[in-house]
């Protein structure tokens, strides 16, 4: 299923969360959706659901949810880990949420196996942690087996094994064609998990594209050399690649963008110079990540002043 | 619309907050009902039989806790909702806000009238046991509906402002105050504007049971009632979840 948001666009007062947002998540990959704190993935993920309500409008195969005849079978949400009663039984919250869904009843006993909730299922949820909250909330999601998976932070709270086991599931359930998208701020965990990366800041989108192109078109791919000549190799590639595409790695290397080891090779090569490193160096999702949205933060800490 | 209301039916009963208030309110009306049978004397003060009619309906409308209790109920269909954030799970699933409403409403209306008729028929297993069954007073068609209508007025007061205000402690106490309010103003103002009471919605209610001006009185208490529901619904379709 695909899902269509067009135009969203939700003010707080004078605050612009979400400004005339659109984008496109598609079946049959992982969607990462990523910005900063604040960039307003959050009210996004809630007007796509029609729980807040702003301007644009959602499509999920072409049709406002509302739409739909079980809402349940096309999005399973899991936006908070403390979405529960905290006297309602694990087990009965989801046999509720079955009834809205018209899920079999052994469904609520596979999804509590397959989320490690056994033990805890006939317990009341006040007590429970935040990782264990956030299993309860992905059994909620995923319940009815919905075509599209909407998840906000999912992992925040899981220990290492649950967030591996996580990042398995979401891509297993992407390749059975169905919709997935995650909101994160766990950058490593998305550079393995997603496939495709829609990026906001300031509530406005900055890139929505495959995560490799994302991470291709960063400046901090470059080429790393290391000579014993290093002035002369500064001044040659400077020569034949333009002044800006050096810059200097103490204590004798440099990096040289917009080039492949191959071209570096060659000009130092065609200049007798030796080299004793020369690395291609690529980007990870974290600096690409940072680069595109470095200028659109309000909340940036560690600042100098 | 069944989907919305088995899943309403489902939330009500998984929740022991259900179960134990709907147990106080009829426990309340039992104990009241055993002291209508105590409490009536004639004008020498020698204790007399109160027909059985009157002591039941009395164990409902002159019983302030099953007041409170009725309006824990009818606060419990939005106010556990907001309070926890599980109104989100709600939306989602079910994105058509009327029917939530609906769904809402109905199931409200439903418990508070199984209640209150469960209430009514502990309280008359009482007396049958207690060999105080007294004929006379009202009919028992006057003594249902009143009950009725008086325990739907708390439920859906409480239901009402609940989804105005999203506050649960606001939705249960607010009949209650409403009521003081109401007896307050009219003990402070009422003999200044004698029109007061015909326009509160409480004294209406009183007006309406008693036979005064039935017309008015009911059209009185209908508008106050819509007003807050409709209120309620049109936030709930405008404001974010």
């Amino acid at each position: 299923m695909i899902v269509t948001a067009s135009n969203l666009h939700k003010t707080y007062g004078r605050t612009v969360a979400v400004d005339d947002l659109s984008f496109q998540v598609r079946p049959g990959q992982v969607t990462g959706f990523l910005g900063p704190n604040g960039s307003g993935k959050s009210t996004t993920l809630r007007l796509m659901l029609g729980l807040d309500k702003g301007r644009g409008v959602t499509l999920w195969d072409g049709k406002p949810l509302a739409l739909h005849a079980h809402a349940p079978k096309v999005v399973g949400a899991h936006l908070d880990a403390k979405f529960f009663h905290p006297s309602r039984t694990a087990r009965s919250h989801l046999r509720m949420l079955a009834a809205a869904s018209r899920t079999r009843k052994k469904r609520v006993d596979e999804v509590i196996a397959l989320m490690g909730l056994e033990s805890v299922a006939n317990k009341r949820p006040k007590g429970f942690s935040l990782g264990m909250g956030q299993r309860l909330g992905l059994a909620t999601a995923i319940l009815a087996e919905p075509d599209v998976l909407l998840l906000d932070e999912p992992a925040n709270g899981l220990d290492p094994q649950s967030i591996h086991w996580l990042r398995d599931y979401l891509k297993y359930y992407a390749s059975q064609g169905r919709t997935v998208l995650v909101s994160s701020h766990l950058l490593s965990e998305m550079e393995i998990m997603a496939d495709h990366v829609v990026v906001i800041a300031k509530g406005r989108l900055l890139a929505d594209e495959s995560l490799v192109d994302l991470v291709n078109r960063s400046t901090t791919n470059d080429v790393l050399v290391r000579s014993a000549r290093l002035e002369e190799l500064t001044a040659a590639v400077r020569g034949e690649l333009g002044h800006d595409a050096v810059s200097e790695v103490p204590p004798d290397g440099i990096a040289v963008s917009g080039a492949t080891t191959d071209q570096v090779g060659d000009i130092a090569f065609r200049h007798g110079l030796p080299l004793s490193e020369l690395t291609k160096r690529t980007a990870s999702l974290e600096q690409a990540f940072l680069e595109l949205t470095d200028s659109g933060q309000d909340f940036r800490i560690g600042g100098t002043g | 619309m069944m989907d919305l209301l088995t899943f309403e039916w489902r939330r009500a009963r998984s929740i022991r907050t259900t179960w134990i208030t709907s147990f106080f309110v009829i426990a309340s009306a039992v104990g009241f009902a055993y002291l209508g049978t105590l409490a009536f004397t004639d004008v020498a003060d020698v204790p007399v039989a109160a027909p059985t009619t009157t002591i039941l309906s009395d164990s409902i409308i002159g019983n302030p806790i099953a007041i409170v209790l009725l309006a824990s109920l009818g606060a419990m269909a939005f106010g556990h909702e907001y309070r926890y954030g599980t109104i989100r799970l709600t939306l989602t699933a079910f994105p058509r806000r009327a029917g939530v409403f609906f769904a809402k409403f109905t199931m409200t209306v439903v418990i508070a009238l199984v209640v209150t008729a469960s209430s009514v028929a502990a309280g008359y297993g009482l007396l049958l046991l207690t060999g105080n069954l007294t004929p006379g007073g009202q009919s028992w068609m006057t003594m249902a509906w009143q009950t009725a209508t008086f325990a739907l007025t708390f439920a859906l007061l409480a239901f009402g402002i609940t989804v105005l205000t999203r506050n649960h402690p606001l939705g249960i106490v607010g009949p209650l105050l409403l009521s003081i309010l109401e007896s307050a103003l009219i003990g402070l103002l009422g003999s200044r504007f004698e029109w007061l009471p015909d326009v509160l919605p409480l004294s209406a209610l009183q007006s309406w049971f008693i036979g005064e001006d039935v017309a008015r009185s009911m059209g009185v208490w209908g508008a106050w009632m819509l007003v807050v529901l409709a209120s309620g619904f049109v936030l709930l379709k405008r404001r974010d979840a």
